[in-house]
């Protein structure tokens, strides 16, 4: 325990990585919110305004960072002596921390938002909609679980890449992709494609952030056996 | 210094000789420690250790537990009792053969000395007197 | 003397590369290796073997007399820095060694201090805003703050110049004077370690080709030197490792010894007696060897 503890500390040791650039990419995203906010009139429909893909910002982020703690901070917690398994735990777990604090924020700053009626500006930064609305807990979650997918995606395919090289890493992503596609096109053309939207969307929200969290442990622990064959 | 002919630790031994018996290190005085030794001649302190072994084992040293390694008392005798006999082996064997090869006979080599130790007569006088 | 790392049989294959072959070794406790040999000889492979960064085709690795393989307790007790080691990005110095003293329970800050300032390192520069030499000695400093049983440093002195070299080297006897550890160097620079070695070790195209005493090696070789003809006699029945010629001057290397009694029959022969540096014996060894 105490050495996955150490490890979370080291990727700590820059703080930018997990806390800093999160939180200046959140920070951007917000300020940019407001402008928009300030210009734009309130959605007649919905009673309030809503920034697209702003929120999101952060999450992308993540995905490089899964990315770069393979390719960095590996080969350094190698020279570190530092065993794979406890690289694996202490990253996995740091991810998480900052995960929950990112959805933490928004869950305080969403009601911090709504104590302000949307900052003075009928918006929404931190209500995420469809989400907030259902409840602030489902957005921490799904927020918690969209943030740890990414990091968990970035990790997992440069695992591949790491272990098995580009040749196979682009198969396998090409591979994943052209199966959607191919799904969607069989949808399309056996007609079956409206009867598949509402199912997905009969699923529900909480219904999708749980698959989300069933994908994102299935993708963790695939990870976890090739790292153990790395070579840093 | 250090160089490739003989092993090092030997090498090391000899230097520590050279001081007892040119009188920098007296008899009863503190020897360089094994570390210092190594430190000094940038050698590996395994080696450095050999040496000073060598002449623990040889009676040249001695060592007080807990304080340090010591010329014996006599050690500067023995040493030149040793390097007078093998003074004829190190010096005059490879004078006369170089000698030879520029056809200088043992008379000619005898009369060279003589000569020399002539116009060095003052600072022989110094070295017997010791 | 206890043995600290064993290996027997080792073997590493890369698709069609042979880098490691039939690698047995035996290393001790408290001694300076050298691991010497060519490029792509495969010190580094063997070296994170040892260390379980990477791992071995066939054979096997016991360090403290266990598989090093994702064992926490051996492998806390080693340090392997490798010679183009990747830092997290923006990490400056400071941090490095931050990290190092997290991980490593002998770590001494002020021998790392004292280091910092011996090569002039910038702990505020980002590592990856340093010189080659820099970097280097980020290495370095950590190889030898680290105190671990088993510290490895793979070509330490890539990018030092002569003075940061003789630093690492004075610094390196000093400290493992006072604290003793199994310290394995590789190094090109044969002559430059010579003296810190205690046992050498010679890989050549993946194999063990010397697994000796440094003192063992000192003696092995010689080289006799004079009249063609007068060194052609000696050399018959010795196995010559290299020889040189300039009109009717002979340089021969043979292995072997000579005695006292042979010496001076040379010598009275005309012909001169020289010894053979570790560097030159390395050197000619495997050049015979490559011809084989």
């Amino acid at each position: 325990m105490d050495r996955i503890l150490k490890v979370v500390r080291l990727q700590n040791l820059n703080k930018m990585t997990f806390i800093g650039i999160p939180l200046i990419i959140l920070g951007g995203a917000f300020v940019l919110s407001l402008l928009i906010f300030a210009l734009i009139p309130v959605t007649p429909a919905l009673g309030y305004k809503f920034a697209g893909g702003a929120p999101v910002a952060p999450m992308w982020y993540f995905m490089g960072a899964g990315i770069y703690a393979l390719t960095l901070t590996f080969p350094f917690s190698q020279a570190m002596s530092v065993t794979r398994r406890d690289f694996y735990l202490g990253t996995m777990a740091i991810a998480a921390l900052a995960s929950i604090g990112m959805s933490l924020i928004f869950t305080v700053g969403g009601y911090i938002e709504q104590a302000f009626n949307g900052w003075g500006l009928e918006g929404r930064f931190f209500r995420i909609p469809g989400l907030w609305d259902e409840s602030p807990w489902l957005q921490a979650l799904t927020y918690f679980t969209a943030m740890m997918l990414l990091f968990t995606l970035g990790f997992v395919f440069t695992v591949i890449y790491r272990r098995w090289g580009r040749t196979i890493m682009l198969v396998v992503l090409l591979g994943i992709i052209a199966l959607i596609l191919v799904l969607g096109f069989v949808a399309i053309k056996f007609g079956f494609w409206v009867a598949m939207f509402e199912a997905i969307a009969g699923i529900g929200l909480w219904g999708w952030t749980f698959i989300g969290i069933g994908i994102t442990a299935v993708l963790a622990v695939l990870s976890y056996l090739p790292l153990r064959c790395t070579v840093a | 210094m250090i160089d490739d002919g003989k092993p090092i630790f030997v090498q090391i031994a000899e230097m520590v000789e050279d001081s007892i018996v040119d009188g920098s290190l007296p008899e009863g005085s503190q020897a360089p420690s094994t570390n210092e030794l190594a430190a000094f001649h940038r050698i590996n302190p395994a080696t450095a250790a050999k040496g000073v072994n060598m002449l623990v084992d040889k009676g040249v040293l001695l060592k007080r537990r807990g304080v340090g390694m010591f010329v014996a008392e006599g050690a500067r005798d023995v040493l030149l009792t040793e390097r007078r006999t093998a003074f004829a082996d190190r010096f005059i064997g490879p004078l006369l053969a170089e000698a030879d090869k520029l056809g200088l006979t043992a008379a000619d080599v005898a009369a060279l000395i003589r000569s020399r130790a002539g116009e060095d007569i003052s600072g022989t006088d110094e070295r017997t007197a010791r | 003397m206890t043995v600290v790392i064993e290996t027997r049989g080792l073997g590493k294959t890369y698709r069609e590369t042979v880098a490691l072959a039939d690698v047995t070794l035996s290393l001790e406790k408290d001694t300076i290796y050298g691991l010497l040999g060519r490029n792509g000889a495969g010190k580094s492979t063997l070296m994170s073997i040892i260390t379980a960064q990477n791992f071995a085709s066939t054979g096997d690795v016991r360090v403290f007399g266990e598989n090093p393989y994702e064992n926490a307790a051996v492998l806390g007790r080693m340090c392997f820095v490798r010679e183009s080691q990747k830092y997290p990005d923006d990490f400056k110095p400071s941090q490095a060694f931050a990290a190092a003293r997290m991980f490593f329970p002998n770590w001494d800050q002020g021998l790392a201090d004292d280091l910092v300032k011996a090569f002039l390192l910038p702990m505020n520069r980002r590592i990856k805003k340093l010189s080659r030499g820099q970097l280097s000695a980020v290495g370095v400093i950590i190889g030898l703050a680290a105190r671990a049983e088993i510290t490895f440093f793979d070509e330490p002195y890539l990018g030092l110049d002569a003075v940061a070299r003789q630093i690492f080297y004075d610094r390196l006897l000093e400290d493992y004077a006072e604290h003793p550890r199994t310290i394995v160097l590789s190094s090109h620079l044969i002559d430059e370690v010579a003296n810190l070695l205690e046992h050498v070790i010679v890989l050549d195209q993946g194999r063990v080709l010397i697994d000796a005493s440094a003192d063992d090696l000192r003696g092995r070789a010689v080289t006799v030197v004079g009249d063609a003809s007068a060194v052609s006699g000696f050399t018959s029945g010795r196995e010559v490792l290299h020889t040189e010629s300039l009109g009717r001057v002979t340089s021969a290397t043979v292995l072997g010894t000579i005695d006292a009694a042979e010496r001076d029959r040379l010598t009275a022969a005309g012909l001169d007696i020289a010894p053979v540096s570790l560097q030159q014996l390395v050197v000619r060894l495997t050049q015979k060897e490559e011809v084989r």
